[in-house]
């Protein structure tokens, strides 16, 4: 069974944020778009033996994307039949809770950056913003490997709880509230 | 969908995962670990779904940070660095003519432009006719717009069906909803959940 290298696979990571614009104009909905771009990576880990190796990984990504997608409006077209002609009001107050609680997303994914303390953000944006190695951003740094392995994972999960936040049907109800919102971003190792 | 994943991958593994932190024989154990147990596939494509999030926003929100801690800036993706601050600067213009949250643009100028460009052809395009909105950099391609038909609706507001289609290197495909005209002029945006092959 064929493998992803290693190259492969940084582009395999590195394509969620063009799947996600995908997903984002697909859906117009971020929690939509998030559930979307998770189907089209799990559906990918399950069959990474049948990608060819021989095109641009990210191209195969959208195709999986897109068969899901389309899979999925074929079921909602059944089920909205009646809703999609004349139904604009009714939909008006469901679609502008759902935009609301997509931009809190974004909000306190980014809040949950910016709170990071300034070792584990150094941390990450040396891995993911500029591609370096664990042991090159260690070095740059000027830390042990496991303490900066460990920052990484660290920063990670702050904001990826940040973001799980905004699913609260409350919050997503009083959008007004966000600015209240503090992330804890705890202490270091 | 499959968020909420009970198997839960731990936080280091996850992260040097996404990094590709580890050697040969346990990345490849771990591939074929994804191939067999869905479950743990599921975890880890929800720790991929929140690593394009992270990337996006960081890619938007700290275009000068890599240059403050004296790194050289790398990856194919942050050649969409600008244009990937999307929810920040431009929702807050798609909420502002009522959702659709078209949050997948280009730059600041192209998304004043896009969404220009949909009020423009909502207000004068005849229905049946298409136009194009805008060509997204990076690998996606041109968002056109076709208006299929005008209504009054029960409350007196003009409405017009449309369909918005997208390309990818995949292909092309398409959402549908409806616009209704607000007393102010501008065009609200309903999202009606549904769509097809383009």
């Amino acid at each position: 069974m064929q493998r992803l290298g290693r190259e492969a696979w940084q582009k395999f990571v590195a394509a969620g944020p063009d799947l996600r614009r995908f997903a984002l104009a697909l859906t117009r909905d971020e929690g939509e778009a998030d559930d979307l771009v998770q189907a089209t990576y799990e559906r990918a880990l399950a069959r990474l033996d049948q990608w060819r190796g021989d095109g641009e990984i990210a191209a195969w990504l959208f195709a999986i994307m897109q068969s899901i997608q389309r899979n999925e409006w074929r079921r909602r077209q059944r089920d909205n039949a009646a809703r999609a002609t004349l139904g604009a009001l009714s939909i008006a107050t469901v679609d502008g809770e759902r935009v609301a609680a997509g931009q809190m997303t974004l909000s306190r994914v980014r809040r949950a950056i910016d709170t990071l303390p300034i070792e584990q953000r150094q941390a990450l944006l040396a891995v993911v913003l500029d591609g370096l190695s664990y042991q090159a951003a260690a070095d740059r740094l000027g830390l042990p490997l496991g303490t900066l392995t460990s920052r990484v994972a660290r920063a990670r999960q702050t904001v990826a709880a940040a973001a799980s936040w905004s699913v609260e049907p409350e919050e997503a109800r009083t959008p007004q509230k966000a600015g209240a919102i503090v992330v804890e971003g705890g202490g270091d190792d | 969908m499959t968020r909420g994943s009970v198997v839960a991958l731990d936080p280091e593994t996850r992260s040097r995962l996404l990094d590709g932190a580890m050697a040969d024989a346990e990345f490849a154990d771990w591939q074929a670990r994804f191939a067999e147990e869905p479950a743990l596939a599921a975890a880890m494509a929800s720790a991929l779904a929140e690593e394009a999030r992270l990337r996006d926003v960081l890619a938007g929100d700290h275009a000068g940070q890599a240059d403050d801690l004296g790194m050289p800036r790398r990856g194919w993706w942050r050649r969409s660095a600008v244009w990937v601050a999307l929810a920040a600067g431009f929702a807050g213009l798609a909420i502002g003519f009522g959702g659709g949250a078209w949050l997948a643009v280009g730059s600041d100028s192209s998304a004043v432009a896009w969404t220009a460009g949909l009020q423009h052809a909502l207000e004068n395009q005849p229905s049946g006719g298409a136009v194009a909105l805008a060509d997204l950099p990076g690998p996606l391609g041109a968002v056109t717009l076709e208006i299929e038909r005008t209504y009054r609706a029960a409350d007196g507001r003009f409405c017009r069906a449309y369909r918005q289609s997208v390309a990818s290197p995949a292909g092309v495909m398409a959402s549908t909803g409806i616009a209704c005209r607000e007393a102010d002029g501008t065009w609200r945006l309903f999202d009606t959940g549904a769509g097809g092959d383009a």
